[in-house]
């Protein structure tokens, strides 16, 4: 186990350094740079400017460059808020973190739970009910559910508050509207793997031994849907830390979604960086947590092979 | 009073084709100590009168008529106020005075349990024993169902296990409580051939050594010949014919066990000559009214397939339903 780990954190390395390459020179053959659209800048301003942010050498030298940093854990000062990109970063991503994970275990408890329900109930019109509801979840975009919150609770009720996420209750809205889409596939996912356990051989066997139903579902049935589920949501859990952009705008959390987005805009090259090195940086150790889960649930799953 | 004693069981699956009826008013006894064997082809429902009687059939079946007595005490289904009373009763059964052993070890064994913890579940149901206590009754069951090094295998998962140490596993939560009865379904039809025998040496040593009542189910006469007392042959849901083990060997009444005895009988003489009854069992969508095996039957006559035959008693264990044997003296038109 400690070896496969190794190896994949190795793989993950080389992978992060790819996508720091290809990032690299994505941007730059992209026409423009940050300074553009900025008419008071006088040339000389401008030269001075470019010179500082190592803009005026070719762009290989600004690739050795970078990598120089990046080797040392300098991920280079952000152009727009003239701050160092690792303290931004560093600033915004647990706010973004905070509210994935509020999303996440809303997605995880209620998904789950529907899902068994929509499994198992014998009433046709519960499972009818919540298939309904998960196929709207996956089809509604979080930007549309997220602006009918926000209207319905935030300015017509004025239940819950809309600006930011100081307390519990500030997560409300933003955590649904996130967690909507992942409730609703871990939903589905979880049905039709229950589904398929309630079937096998191993159940039945687990009953003729004089358990109850419920610890038949819990112990036997459940263990085995959901490992369909650990390999979703790992990579689900990543998606959510990357934060959306939308949903943190509406709700003006100052997240790593937001930043990310404004700084493509703005041609923000340092940040574009740092943050897309972050995020692929998340989303490959989530996987590979998530093989290592896998493998504690499923004892047949053999790691590295 | 017998152990177990099932009266005119009738089961039906609700499908979108229709209801299957795969039990059609089957009767048996089970005496203490004794060993039952039922025996018939595929598809005879043999292994659903039996899931009728743990009450472990899958969703879409019920007990639709019938009784089934365990020491004098009706648990069919029908008989219990709600399904909640009948569960409740029967999660007191299951696994404490009734147990089974199923036909395909790879499957039912549950997969990403230690063997232990599914050992353990029956005692730990069952008993007031600790946790500690019941891993060292594990141990002890793993030992006498012949696991090797069981301390050490107790903590490992199925797929750690061959099939036969897999069966001797399920073999041994079925005993793990001291059931009356032990049912066993087709034990070794899923095992390559010589695990087959080595498990059914198993269970026939440990007969000798337990109290049970066991029933042994199986499409092959050939195992159960060793370890039977009495053998039932089941046909398109019903028992045909039950005897003690030498009636139905030696004096066989029904056409269908004369045929089942004809593709067992001769393995020295003739190698690969096993002769199997031409045709296939009937559809049970659609059940014939008359003797379930009319369609294969050398000697069907008219009233075979208009009318159930009677049971008739031979001696007091020889019991056979076909026309052959209950017409009137003379009263059969064979056309
Ligand atoms: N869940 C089910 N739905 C519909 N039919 C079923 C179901 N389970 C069993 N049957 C039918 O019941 C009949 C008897 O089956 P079974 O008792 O398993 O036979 P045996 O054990 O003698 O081989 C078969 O025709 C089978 O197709
Ligand atoms: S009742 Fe008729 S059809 Fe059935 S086994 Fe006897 S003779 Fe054959
Ligand atoms: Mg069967």
């Amino acid at each position: 186990m400690f070896k496969y780990t190794v190896k994949r954190a190795l793989f993950g390395a080389l992978t992060l350094f790819i996508l720091a390459t290809i990032t690299f020179f994505l941007m730059k053959s992209i026409p423009g740079n940050p300074f553009n659209g900025d008419k008071k800048l006088s040339p000389q301003q401008l030269a001075q400017l470019n010179e500082k942010y190592h803009l005026d050498k070719p762009v290989g030298e600004q690739y050795v460059l970078y990598l120089k940093g990046l080797l040392q854990g300098d991920l280079g000062i952000s152009i727009a808020r003239k701050k160092n990109v690792g303290d931004i970063i560093f600033k915004c991503a647990p706010v973004t973190m905070r509210l994935g994970m509020v999303a996440f275990c809303i997605a995880i408890v209620v998904g789950i739970t529907l899902g068994t329900i929509s499994a198992l109930s014998k009433k046709k019109w519960v499972s009818y009910f919540i298939t309904f509801f998960t196929t709207l979840g996956v089809s509604v975009p979080s930007f549309l559910l997220a602006l009918l919150l926000l209207m319905l609770f935030g300015v017509w009720l004025r239940w819950l508050p809309i600006v930011g996420l100081q307390t519990p209750k500030h997560y409300i809205m933003p955590a649904t509207a996130i967690a909507l889409y992942p409730i609703s596939m871990i939903a589905k996912l979880t049905r039709s793997s229950m589904g398929e356990v309630m079937k096998q051989d191993y159940m039945v066997l687990a009953k003729s031994k004089g358990s109850s139903s419920i610890s038949v579902i819990v112990k036997h049935g459940l263990r085995n849907a959901l490992l369909p589920v650990v390999t979703y949501a790992g990579p689900m859990l990543a998606f959510l830390f990357s934060g959306s952009f939308v949903v943190e705008t509406l709700f003006s959390v100052p997240g790593i979604g937001s930043e990310f987005v404004k700084s493509i805009n703005g041609r923000d090259y340092s940040m574009i960086m740092g943050c897309t090195i972050f995020l692929g940086f998340l989303i490959i150790t989530l996987n590979i947590i998530t093989d290592l889960v896998s493998a504690l649930v499923d004892p047949r799953i053999k790691l590295g092979k | 009073m017998s152990v177990l004693d099932v009266k005119n069981l009738h089961t039906k699956f609700y499908t979108e084709q229709g209801d299957v009826q795969a039990v059609r008013g089957a009767s048996f006894r089970l005496e203490k100590k004794e060993v039952l064997g039922i025996v018939g082809e595929s598809g005879s429902g043999k292994s659903q009168t039996m899931f009728s009687v743990m009450g472990l059939l899958s969703a879409n079946g019920r007990v639709a008529e019938g009784e089934i007595y365990l020491n004098g005490e009706n648990i069919s289904p029908l008989a219990f106020k709600s399904h909640r009373d009948y569960e409740k009763k029967m999660e007191s059964i299951r696994g404490n005075s009734m147990a089974m052993i199923f036909q395909d070890p790879m499957t039912f064994l549950n997969p990403v349990l230690k063997i232990g913890t599914q050992l353990m579940e029956p005692i730990l149901n069952h008993t007031n024993l600790s946790k500690k206590e019941a891993k060292q009754r594990a141990i002890e069951l793993m030992e006498k169902v012949g696991i090797p090094s069981p301390e050490k295998r107790i903590n490992q998962y199925p797929f750690e296990f061959s099939g036969g140490m897999r069966q001797r596993i399920i073999i041994a939560m079925a005993l793990a409580c001291n059931p009356q009865v032990i049912i066993a379904d087709e034990p070794t039809t899923a095992l390559d051939v010589t695990i087959q025998a080595q498990v059914l040496e198993l269970i026939s040593n440990l007969k000798d050594e337990i109290d049970s009542s066991i029933i042994m189910i199986t499409h092959d006469l050939g195992v159960v010949a060793s370890i039977c007392d009495r053998i039932a042959i089941m046909y398109g849901g019903k028992i045909v014919e039950t005897g003690t083990d030498r009636e139905i060997f030696y004096e066989p009444k029904h056409p269908y066990t004369i045929g089942l005895l004809s593709c067992v009988h001769n393995p020295e003489e003739e190698k690969k000559d096993l002769k199997p009854i031409p045709g296939t069992p009937p559809d049970l969508l659609n059940p014939p009214k008359g003797c379930p095996f009319v369609d294969r039957c050398e000697h069907a006559m008219r009233i075979c397939k208009l009318q159930m035959p009677e049971e008739k008693s031979f001696s007091e264990t020889h019991q056979c339903s076909c026309w052959l044997n209950s017409m009137p003296e003379g009263g059969a038109s064979n056309d």
